[in-house]
């Protein structure tokens, strides 16, 4: 019996001693664990820089190089974004030619640039100067295609223009127009571009006077006139419609916008002239801004181009053109238009993007 | 419990040793990785820059090739040939390295388009030094103008390509050094976390020696106290403390062992007292019985019977008297042979033993009885007084010239009930009181000239009936000034006397 109890006793005392070497034992592990996680996890943190290192990038097959007139404005950007997008379903990179850059090139700078960097195609917003179309020329020659977007080249060796039609365009605002007149209407002006060679212009504004013509306008009481907005230098553009405004006796009832920058620079003015509901505005392409000003009914409506469609297909022609060596000539844009009504619209789908 | 771990067996110092190396070994291990680790990124930070050092190079050779360039067009030195051939073929290797493909990079891209102008470039500088030697003056002078409107556009892209990759690797050193921030107290922690894992496993191996020496302390300790019945020590290790655990143990069953030798050795002592205790109680026993039976009184008293009733048929009264008293003296030895009797049959017996010794020596004895009656019915045991009534006839008033007198007394005294004899004899000398006292008289010396039951007999069967010592005293204060025999009666434990 007295040996019964002392094995009680041992066997109580070895218990303890395993309890707490199981404690220490367990506590051990965990600790190596813990020191062996931290370590990959040290590891895995040094060699993750290596990635930040080397930049994470995808290959391109083709290279197309985008260039326009003006890197920072809305319009230009969406159509990139739009022609980038639909270049990455066809393993086409599309580059903003003059983006990066540390010195700020002309247009046709860019263009010797994009020939001398023997890009696979060039997106061109065109113009009917000497020197553009030379330089179309010369990259054909050097069996670069060029497809002109929003801007034709006509004469040159372009393969395909994406554009609105102007006249579409014309009858647009036309419509719009009309909407607007009423007794008391008597002038109308026209911005235009002071240095365009093109005839878009002019194609626009005859489509605008027909159309008020077959719309009925009484065109006795209406004048309809332009005034050419010189946009050559930098900030030019916005002064010239500051003229306008200042010239307070002939200021127009309703005043016709024809690109982005010259919208939101008369709506700045209207505001800033307080002119705000004794003129109405017809604007172009649907900025924040803009659409902001359609919103607060300061700019009655606006046109604009499906900017995402035309960068979309600038990149199919190219494609097109260097697949089967064939394009269409013209490819035409969808027009929408935006007016009180529909703003919201727009208003989510810009934040959509945004966010996006 | 045959659990054999590795190492179990080897000694404490090569434990230790073992302990210190294995951990010195784990905090050695993570201290390289984290190091090594630590310098690599160390190595990227200084390498981060690297890009633009190229850049710079490719740079200064592509300004290199033109300035030879003009500098041959101004002089057509073959010194401003050579060095031309020289940084062309600088600038087509450095070229080379740049990257060919179309990339969403911007960065990869501009490399492609400096690759592509720069061999644009090359292509024209060639033409124009071979326009220039041909002498062809209007071709070199436009080639030459077309060279270095490219030059300046490839010196934008190689500016602009660095401005970005500075942009992009400072933003690259920020993270760089932040990181390395974050790895500082990472590998702090990996180093906290390792230290205290190491404590951990210096516990549990330590553990494993000094667990045994503590157990072995406490078990010597339990063993310092007393306790040997204490667990034999588990041996779970070959090293030193194992050794001593082992000997430990031997030495507590050896010591167990001889404890249960002596036990055994005391335990057969003392039984053989014992028994030699009995013996002499048995013998002793025999010797009284033995003494009683010395007279044979049936035959005595049967006898004395028959003369008395022949006395009285003779009408001599006083024989007749004597006999019958000598025949309930006789009487008694035969009914009272052994057992207990009572103080007054013991008196009784003592009034015969003088009647019969005054008819034998005419009268001489005086014989006072002082007794307090309500005493008398005490037990005590058999044949007490009369032996020492006639050691006081035979030894102290037998050869008086003087009447010799006897006085028997009964009374209490304090707690005892005191039987006294008391004689005007001779006394006894208290040399002789002493030897009587401490039984050294011979037996033979004693018993001569009695009716057998000497006083050595007397006393032990006292000593024995009451379980006392001190019952029996004799006192004598001198020569011819008598002796007194006291016996005292002590009172029994539950505070009766014997009835």
């Amino acid at each position: 019996m007295a040996k019964d109890k002392r094995k009680h006793i041992g066997g109580k005392v070895s218990k303890k001693d395993k309890a707490l070497t199981l404690l220490l034992l367990s506590v051990s592990i965990i600790m190596v664990l813990v020191t062996a996680l931290s370590l990959i996890y040290f590891r895995s943190q040094v060699t993750s820089m290596n990635i930040t290192q080397d930049v994470d990038y995808d290959e391109y097959d083709r290279h197309y190089a985008f260039i326009s007139q003006d890197l920072d404005d809305a319009f230009w950007n969406t159509v990139y974004e739009g022609a980038k997008e639909e270049g990455n379903k066809s393993e086409v990179y599309v580059e903003r030619l003059g983006k990066n850059l540390a010195v700020t090139y002309t247009k046709q700078e860019l263009m010797e640039i994009a020939i001398d960097s023997c890009v696979d195609g060039i997106i061109l917003e065109g113009d009917e100067s000497e020197e553009t179309l030379e330089l179309v020329d010369k990259a054909t020659q050097q069996g670069i295609p060029v497809v002109t977007v929003l801007r034709d080249c006509l004469s040159s060796g372009r393969k395909s223009y994406i554009g609105v039609s102007n006249y579409n365009l014309g009858g647009e605002y036309g419509k719009q127009i009309m909407k607007l007149i009423d007794k008391d209407t008597q002038k109308i002006l026209i911005l235009m571009n002071m240095n365009a060679q093109d005839s878009s212009q002019n194609i626009i504004f005859g489509a605008i006077q027909e159309t008020l013509e077959k719309e009925g306008a009484d065109m006795k009481q209406i004048t309809i006139e332009t005034a050419a907005v010189n946009n050559d230098s930098a900030f030019s553009a916005e002064e010239s419609i500051r003229d306008i405004f200042l010239d307070t006796k002939n200021l127009p009832d309703i005043m016709i916008c024809l690109n982005e920058l010259n919208t939101t620079s008369v709506y700045q003015a209207a505001v800033d002239y307080n002119k705000v509901g004794s003129m109405d505005i017809i604007g172009y392409y649907c900025s924040e801004t803009t659409l902001k000003a359609i919103d607060r009914d300061v700019i009655q409506a606006s046109i604009s181009v499906d900017t995402n469609q035309m960068g979309k297909y600038c990149v199919d022609a190219l494609d097109e053109y260097i697949t089967t060596g064939h394009v269409s000539e013209y490819l035409s844009v969808d027009i929408s238009l935006i007016t009180h009504e529909n703003v919201a619209d727009y208003i989510i789908k810009e934040d959509e993007d945004e966010e996006n | 419990m045959k659990r054999t771990r590795l190492g179990f067996n080897l000694a404490i110092q090569t434990k230790l040793i073992f302990v210190f190396i294995f951990t010195s070994i784990i905090v050695f291990g993570v201290n390289v990785f984290v190091y090594l680790n630590l310098n690599q990124m160390i190595n990227k930070i200084d390498e981060i820059y690297g890009s633009n050092v190229s850049l710079n190079e490719l740079a200064e050779t592509l300004s290199d090739v033109q300035i030879s360039m003009t500098d041959y067009l101004n002089t057509k030195s073959s010194d401003a040939i050579e060095q031309y051939y020289r940084s062309e073929q600088n600038y087509n290797n450095l070229i080379n390295s740049l990257n060919v493909t179309t990339t969403n990079s911007d960065m990869r891209l501009m490399e492609k388009s400096i690759k592509n102008m720069s061999d644009t470039y090359l292509r024209i500088t060639n033409e124009t030094v071979q326009s220039k030697r041909g002498r062809n003056i209007e071709k070199y002078k436009n080639s030459y103008e077309e060279a270095s409107e490219l030059f300046s556009y490839i010196n934008t892209y190689i500016y602009s390509l660095n401005n970005e990759q500075f942009r992009y690797n400072s933003s690259n050193y920020e993270i760089l050094l932040s990181s390395l921030k974050y790895s500082e107290v990472v590998s702090l922690s990996i180093l906290i976390a390792v230290a205290l894992c190491n404590i951990m496993i210096i516990i549990l191996m330590t553990r494993s020696i000094t667990n045994p020496l503590k157990e072995l302390a406490k078990i010597a300790n339990e063993v310092a106290s007393g306790r040997l019945d204490v667990e034999l020590l588990k041996i779970k290790s070959g090293d030193e403390v194992g050794v001593v655990a082992k000997a430990f143990n031997k030495m507590i069953l050896s010591v167990r062992e001889y404890i249960e030798q002596i036990r055994v050795r005391m335990e057969m002592e003392s039984a053989m007292k014992e028994k030699e205790l009995t013996m002499e109680t048995h013998l002793k026993d025999a010797q009284l019985k033995y003494l009683q039976a010395q007279i044979n009184p049936h035959f005595l008293f049967n006898t004395l019977n028959a003369g008395a009733q022949l006395a009285m048929m003779e009408d001599a009264d006083r024989t007749y008297v004597y006999i019958q008293n000598m025949a309930d003296f006789f009487r008694y030895n035969v009914k009272k042979n052994n057992g207990s009797v009572t103080i007054e049959e013991e008196i009784e017996l003592v009034d015969n033993y003088i009647y019969i010794l005054n008819v034998r020596f005419s009268g001489e004895i005086h014989f006072e009885k002082n007794i307090d009656s309500s005493l008398t019915s005490i037990k005590m045991p058999s044949m007490i007084l009369q032996p020492i009534v006639e050691n006081s006839v035979n030894y102290g008033i037998r050869n008086i010239e003087r009447e010799g007198l006897i006085t028997l007394s009964v009374y209490q005294d304090n707690h005892n009930i005191c039987i006294s004899i008391k004689d005007n004899g001779i006394g006894i000398p208290a040399k002789r009181i002493r030897e009587i006292m401490e039984k050294e008289v011979k037996e033979s010396e004693s018993s001569n000239d009695s009716n057998g039951v000497g006083l050595e007999n007397v006393i032990a069967r006292l000593q024995m009936y009451f379980e006392s010592d001190d019952i029996f005293v004799i006192q004598s204060e001198g020569e011819n000034k008598g002796t007194e025999v006291i016996i005292r009666i002590p009172k029994a434990k539950d505070g009766e006397y014997h009835v």
